[in-house]
């Protein structure tokens, strides 16, 4: 292989090509060699940069210089000055900038990004923009450098643990899963993201969906894996399309299929899309509907690595696990693993959710405290409200109150303190949010998504549902605490799978954190944050209504009356606590009590 | 196969690897308690009653999925395990109608036995249960989900014993629920009506139409026996109190058929509405009238001894009464045979077991119908299928076993199925009496192949054993014979040859009333399939055991007890 | 090939038909292919009826009952046709916090419609999402495939209000 310091792409989409970029091609070509360059620079096509209006256009690697509108009197100049001389043109550079990944935004104070490194930089669309960005090489590594021990090795020197929730050691999945006897082997990744709140594998497969595939080939060929499965969620339909997009052009581009870069290594890869249930992110569950069949999780051991797919041996990991292997192999496990804290390596990926100023994606190395998070990273609590809780793990995770805020964010703190990492949906909760309801929410998305296998799960769940419902609609009884707490210890021993063993914890947190709001409902009938429909009432403040009628005129069950500039009042016989009439009152009138 | 050794409850075990902790755990006589297990099927995991703790596993296990391990420390009864089981139990409990004194399997149900196991006195959880529509569509089998407890053994039965895959689950937690198809009753589903579910469903959810209500476990007698209704041989464990047969069992790993069984063996014959002849008739003045044994054979044995006799026998009766026919033919110096058409050969290859067919890489079919024929047969194959052995048809008719097959042809393509199966280690060749001799030599090729001939009707290779060969051509239609002795057992069979009946002498030896049976001069009343004692020969060529499971009625004797009387006559 | 068993052909010779053979043969009509191509019958058709499960599980043997299993175990699919506008809240974590059960009761009040159904003259299905992956815009709600942010009970009502009006 020659190497080039510098790589042109020209661009050759019909409208460049319209307006002269073929010649435009020979012609820095000829120009290069006439100045000696032509061992230095390779002139290359690519069919899109994104300034095709004033083309034709070239992307120089890897400095990301990009010129456009150029003609071929402008050639002996740029060749002389920027490739020659180093002095970047300036009349000659394109105005076009990448649309910047309007999710993700630029980076945030203390955030380190890592897995979203291409995020909104690259085109997901076009590999080049991924090889340009070192893209594939650490495959390239890999399979010209390294044996599939020392790819694992360097896995497990970086400490790089299990990003779907768990957090188990990368290396050592794939060391169980290379030592397993059976062939074929398979690579699945988990892109089943369906912890509510939760969106960064989402991110990722859409803005750098080469990242996850190169992972996937690395951790086939260090497995001695022959095929594998990208299992996406339904629900993301353009993380789907991207991703079939990007393995049409690495199989183009010989990266997937027969003897890749020109190795007796061969490896394919294909999309299952997921049909909306939260289950199927528990591993066993997944393979289950990649094989077509209902997502039923199935009792481990034996351990996917051992009996997967098809009853082979099969290595299963979530989309940010991938998706950072190629830097480590590339940087090195050193590098990684200076990230982080002693047990948790390197950065994570975060939904920032709920009530803080800076919703969105985050990428902070581990060690970070909530509290940088929250008031740092994220802004602070929205309105100046007063902090309640952080929700973290998704709905097998738990709720930390403030005093947890300055625990340090790792698999193990966030375990001790009774929550989970999961795989990175974090909620922020204001001093609006009451907590038995949202453990009553959680508890219904449970019961919703409960694939109905065991029954401690499949019925447990449900009288614990049923006996927050009772304390949300006042009707609370005294032994009401005792029974949740039975329930939940017994429902997380004995259930089947991860997600009816975690199916209690937003009860058990918020029990232990929040007890004093259970009591408030229980024994004095009473919703502190006024949340509980049961428990709260809907009034006007004669002082403030103005008799605008908007409230009345929004009500669904026509529950307020009144004269027009008089103060309205609500029927409490009729109102259904819906809250329509506080939403749209522009005087501030309607109380809650 | 290695040796495992590990500890249960502080005893040490040897196991072999592979094994679960159950069946290690069994083996050693320790007691597991389990639910949705069934050793019959694959394992599920979901009802929780065999955890255990395992040393170093951060959950209980399920003893019944769990591999063993070498120094594996399991404990199967600790304070943690009994309240999870406990607290599944209550669980269950709580889902559903589960009011034992209304229920028909009360007693002998699963569900009941381990919640007095662990002393479930009283509802822990309130039971908002919704009733759901009892399902009644089928002839044999009553869907009651009202106490289903979602253990999946009867769709795992379906699936794997059966591979009918007619039973699946819709929706999914707690409104999970099993059903037929596509949600169809089970009366107008693709049902066989095999009856596995009925045998594997732990508590009274699937409930036998006949037998509900009739006797608890301790109050039945269960009597092993081989069921005649086809060439199978299957063994059936045949449940009765007193003198009513309650209901029909497959006999777990039992030569044929493994303990599968199908709707001809399993409840056909408890739903018999023949009209049963318990005492002979002769014809007087043009009509069947009673009469007694020793007048009826007094008869007989003139009409034998004067006539030019022809004798036929069907296979629906036991080798002794085949043997005991023959002789008597011969002693009468008459023309014997029976009514099953001649079982063509295929000139080549070894004989085969029907449990072979689970043990091949190549099943080829040829001019049989065995889902029509020998069910059990059909299933077997068709699991076969499931598991991936590639299947071939060769002039067999529409009706089932094309879904499974990778290939269906008429005869005159049977080569290409040899060239197909030609890389198949051990091909096995099933076939009966549509196999053309064109077809027999496309697949010489295939000299290594083992084969399954299906005899056709029932005990034609007993028949065949007494020296009863198939009748046919001109003996049928001549009317040179003027007596014609029938041996039917319980009725001629489908498939069977029928001679030219006018101005001839008709006896016939038959257990109920048919149209042949009017026909006849003499009738002699014959035991039906639970009355007999001796043997059949199943279509593997083996001498399979019949055991009287009721008495006979008075008034009707064992064929060859009645021949044998009619031998010292001659 | 001599093949006397024929495949079997699709409920109608509807051209949509042809997308869901396309789907089976892209993964080899292989019965694993089930999930992928009920996607592709439920894009082309709306909902999964009788006859399109029964000839996709003949297409792929695959029983029925595995079939119907299926197709119920999974929320995105529908058995029912929906409505002639769809209404999509997403009950996130995220939303919910931000008043999605709000919402969903107002709809309830208004229309009689609970989430899954439709209704009763056919104008608006109502369904819900688990995370749309929008929480930053929550509450969320999908108008006709058209993400709306900062939704609330009055603002849904109004967008619903504007489809009865049409």
């Amino acid at each position: 292989m020659r190497y080039y310091r510098s790589h042109v792409m020209v661009c050759t989409s019909p409208q460049c090509v319209d307006k002269g970029a073929r010649t435009l091609m020979k012609r820095l070509q000829e120009e290069l060699a006439a100045q000696g360059l032509a061992d230095e620079v390779a002139v290359l096509e690519t069919p899109h940069i994104g300034d095709c209006a004033n083309g034709p256009e070239i992307m120089v690697y890897p400095d990301r210089v990009h010129y456009a509108g150029l003609t071929l009197e402008d050639l002996p100049s740029l060749v002389e000055e920027y490739f020659k001389k180093g002095r970047v043109v300036t009349r000659l550079l394109s105005q076009f900038r990448p649309p910047v990944d309007k999710e993700l935004g630029p980076p945030k104070p203390k955030e380190v990004r890592v897995v979203l490194r291409n995020c909104g930089k690259i085109d997901p669309e076009n590999i080049e923009d991924y090889i340009a960005e070192d893209g594939y090489q650490a495959l390239a590594k890999v399979l010209t450098e390294m044996t599939p021990e020392q790819v694992i090795e360097e896995i497990l020197a970086s400490g790089l643990r299990g990003r779907g929730g768990a957090g188990f050691p990368t290396g050592r999945k794939w060391q169980f899963c290379r030592a397993a006897a059976g062939s074929p082997k398979y690579v699945v990744c988990n892109a089943d993201e369906g912890d509510p709140g939760a969106f960064m594998n989402r991110r990722v497969l859409e803005g750098d969906p080469h990242s996850v595939i190169e992972g996937m080939i690395i951790a086939a060929y260090a497995i001695g894996a022959s095929y594998g499965y990208i299992y996406c969620r339904a629900e993301y339909p353009i993380a789907v399309r991207t991703l079939r997009e990007a393995i049409r052009q690495a199989r183009e581009y010989g990266f997937l299929g027969q003897n890749i870069l020109g190795t007796d290594f061969s490896f394919d890869l294909e999309v299952r899309m997921g049909a909306g249930a939260f289950v199927c992110g528990e591993e066993t569950a997944l393979m289950a509907s990649i094989e077509g069949k209902r997502g039923h999780p199935r009792t481990r051991p034996p351990f996917p690595a051992v009996s997967g797919l098809w009853g082979k041996p099969t290595n299963i990991n979530n989309v940010e696990s991938y998706a950072v292997v190629p830097q480590i192999i590339l940087k090195g496990s050193a590098w990684y693993a200076s990230m982080g804290t002693a047990t948790s390596k390197g950065t994570k990926t975060f939904a920032l959710a709920g009530d803080v100023n800076n919703t969105g994606l985050i990428e902070v190395p581990f060690g970070i405290t909530m509290r940088e998070i929250i008031y740092d990273v994220g802004g602070g609590i929205k309105g100046g409200k007063g902090f309640k809780a952080v929700q973290t793990g998704g709905p097998m995770g738990g709720c930390l109150p403030a005093a947890y805020l300055d625990v340090p964010v790792d698999y193990e703190s966030l375990t001790s303190a009774g929550s989970i990492m999961g795989s990175g949906g974090m909620v922020v909760m204001d001093e609006e949010t009451c907590m038995v309801d949202i453990a009553r929410f959680f508890m219904e998305f449970i019961q919703d998504e409960s694939c109905g296998k065991c029954i401690p799960c499949r019925v447990g769940t449900r009288h614990l549902l049923e006996i927050l419902e009772r304390i949300c609609a006042g009707l609370g009884k005294p032994d009401d605490i005792e029974e949740l707490e039975h329930l939940s210890s017994l429902i997380r021993r004995s259930s089947l799978c991860g997600l009816g063993q975690g199916a209690p914890n937003p009860v058990v947190t918020t029990l232990r954190h929040f007890r004093s709001e259970y009591e408030a409902h229980i024994y004095d009938k009473r919703c502190p944050a006024k949340v509980c429909r049961a428990l709260i009432r809907y009034e006007i403040d004669p002082a403030f209504c103005t008799g605008c009628t908007l409230c009345a005129r929004n009500c669904p069950v026509n529950a307020i009356s009144g004269e027009r500039r008089q103060p309205h009042t609500i029927n409490q016989e009729l109102c259904t606590r819906c809250g329509i009439c506080k939403q749209v009152c522009k005087f501030d009138a309607v109380t809650v009590s | 196969m290695s040796e495992v050794h590990l500890t249960i409850n502080g005893l040490q075990v040897t196991a072999q690897s592979g094994q679960t902790i159950l069946e290690a755990a069994r083996a050693a006589g320790i007691d597991i308690p389990t639910l949705c297990h069934h050793p019959m099927l694959s394992n599920h995991g979901a009802c929780r009653m065999c955890l255990v703790e395992v040393k170093g596993m951060r959950t209980l296990q399920t003893a019944c999925t769990c591999p063993v391990a070498e120094g594996m420390e399991v404990q199967t009864e600790t304070d943690e395990i009994n309240e999870c089981r406990k607290f599944s139990l209550e669980l269950l409990f709580s889902e559903r109608n589960h009011y034992c004194m209304f229920c028909q399997v009360s007693g002998d149900c699963e569900l009941q036995a381990l919640a007095y196991r662990y002393g479930l006195d009283h509802w822990r959880y309130p039971r908002p249960y919704e009733k759901m529509a009892v399902d009644a569509s089928d002839p044999y089998i009553i869907m009651e989900p009202n106490r289903c407890i979602l253990c999946t053994r009867c769709i795992r039965a379906c699936a794997e014993i059966v591979a009918n895959h007619t039973l699946g689950l819709r929706e999914r937690g707690s409104a999970t629920m099993v059903m037929a198809d596509l949600d169809v009753p089970l009366g107008q589903s693709s049902c066989v009506e095999c009856g596995v579910c009925l045998q594997v469903c732990p508590t009274g959810a699937l409930i036998d139409a006949r037998s509900a209500y009739g006797g608890h476990a301790e109050e039945v007698t269960h009597t092993q026996t081989t069921c005649m209704q086809c060439s199978v041989g299957c063994q059936l464990d045949v449940i009765s109190r007193s003198t009513r047969i309650l209901r029909i069992h497959g006999v777990w790993n039992t030569e044929p058929g493994g303990g599968l069984l199908c709707v001809d063996g399993r409840f056909r014959p408890l739903y018999e509405t023949r009209e049963r002849i318990a005492q002979p008739l002769v014809r007087d003045h043009g009509k069947l009238v009673p009469a007694g044994w020793t007048e009826a054979l007094a008869i007989v044995a003139k009409k034998l001894k004067s006539g030019r006799v022809l004798g036929l026998a069907s296979g629906a009766t036991s080798n002794e009464a085949l043997v005991a026919f023959a002789g008597l033919m011969a002693q009468v110096g008459g023309k014997a045979g029976q009514t099953m058409p001649a079982l063509p050969t295929l000139g080549f290859g070894q004989p085969a077991a029907v449990q072979d067919i689970l043990a091949t890489d190549y099943i080829i079919v040829a001019g049989a119908n065995p889902l029509v024929y020998q069910k059990v047969v059909g299933y077997l194959i068709r699991r076969a299928a499931d598991r991936g052995t590639p299947v071939a048809l060769i002039d067999v008719p529409r009706g089932g076993l094309e879904a499974s097959a990778v290939l269906s042809v008429s005869g005159q393509y049977a080569a290409t199925v040899t060239e197909q199966a030609a890389q198949a280690q051990a091909p096995l060749i099933i076939y009966s009496v549509g196999l053309k001799p064109g077809v027999a030599r496309a697949l010489k090729p295939l000299a290594h192949a083992r084969w399954l001939a299906l005899a056709p009707g029932r005990n034609s290779l007993g028949a065949r054993a007494a020296g009863l060969a198939p009748l046919e051509g001109h003996d049928l239609t001549s009317s040179r014979f003027d007596v014609l002795f029938f041996l039917l057992g319980e009725g001629s069979e489908e498939g069977g040859v029928m001679p030219r009946l006018d101005g001839a002498f008709k006896i016939v030896q038959t257990a109920y009333r048919s149209p042949l049976a009017e026909e006849a001069d003499v009738v002699l009343p014959a035991p039906i399939w639970a009355e007999r004692s001796g043997h059949v020969t199943n279509l593997e060529g083996k001498t399979l055991p019949l055991n009287p499971v009721v008495p006979m009625p008075d008034g009707v004797r064992d064929e060859a007890e009645v021949l044998d009387t009619l031998r010292t006559m001659m | 090939m001599p093949l006397d068993f024929t495949k079997p052909t699709p409920p109608s010779d509807d051209k949509r038909w042809k997308l869901v053979q396309a789907t089976m043969r892209r993964w080899g009509n292989h019965h694993d292919a089930l999930i992928e191509t009920l996607h592709t019958v439920q894009e082309s058709f709306g909902y999964l009826d009788n006859d399109a499960l029964t000839y996709v599980a003949a297409a792929l043997r695959v029983p029925l009952s595995r079939a119907y299993g299926v197709a119920t175990f999974y929320h995105f699919f529908r058995l029912k046709p929906a409505g002639k506008h769809t209404c999509v809240v997403c009950t996130g974590t995220a939303c919910y916090i931000k008043g999605a059960d709000q919402i969903l009761e107002s709809i309830r009040q208004a229309y009689d419609v609970k989430p899954g159904e439709t209704t009763a003259d056919g104008q608006i299905s109502v369904l819900t999402a688990r995370c749309l992956g929008a929480c930053g815009l929550a509450a969320a709600v999908v108008y006709d495939g058209e993400v709306a942010g900062k939704q609330d009970a009055a603002s849904t009502l109004e967008r619903l209000g504007k489809w009865v009006e049409q």
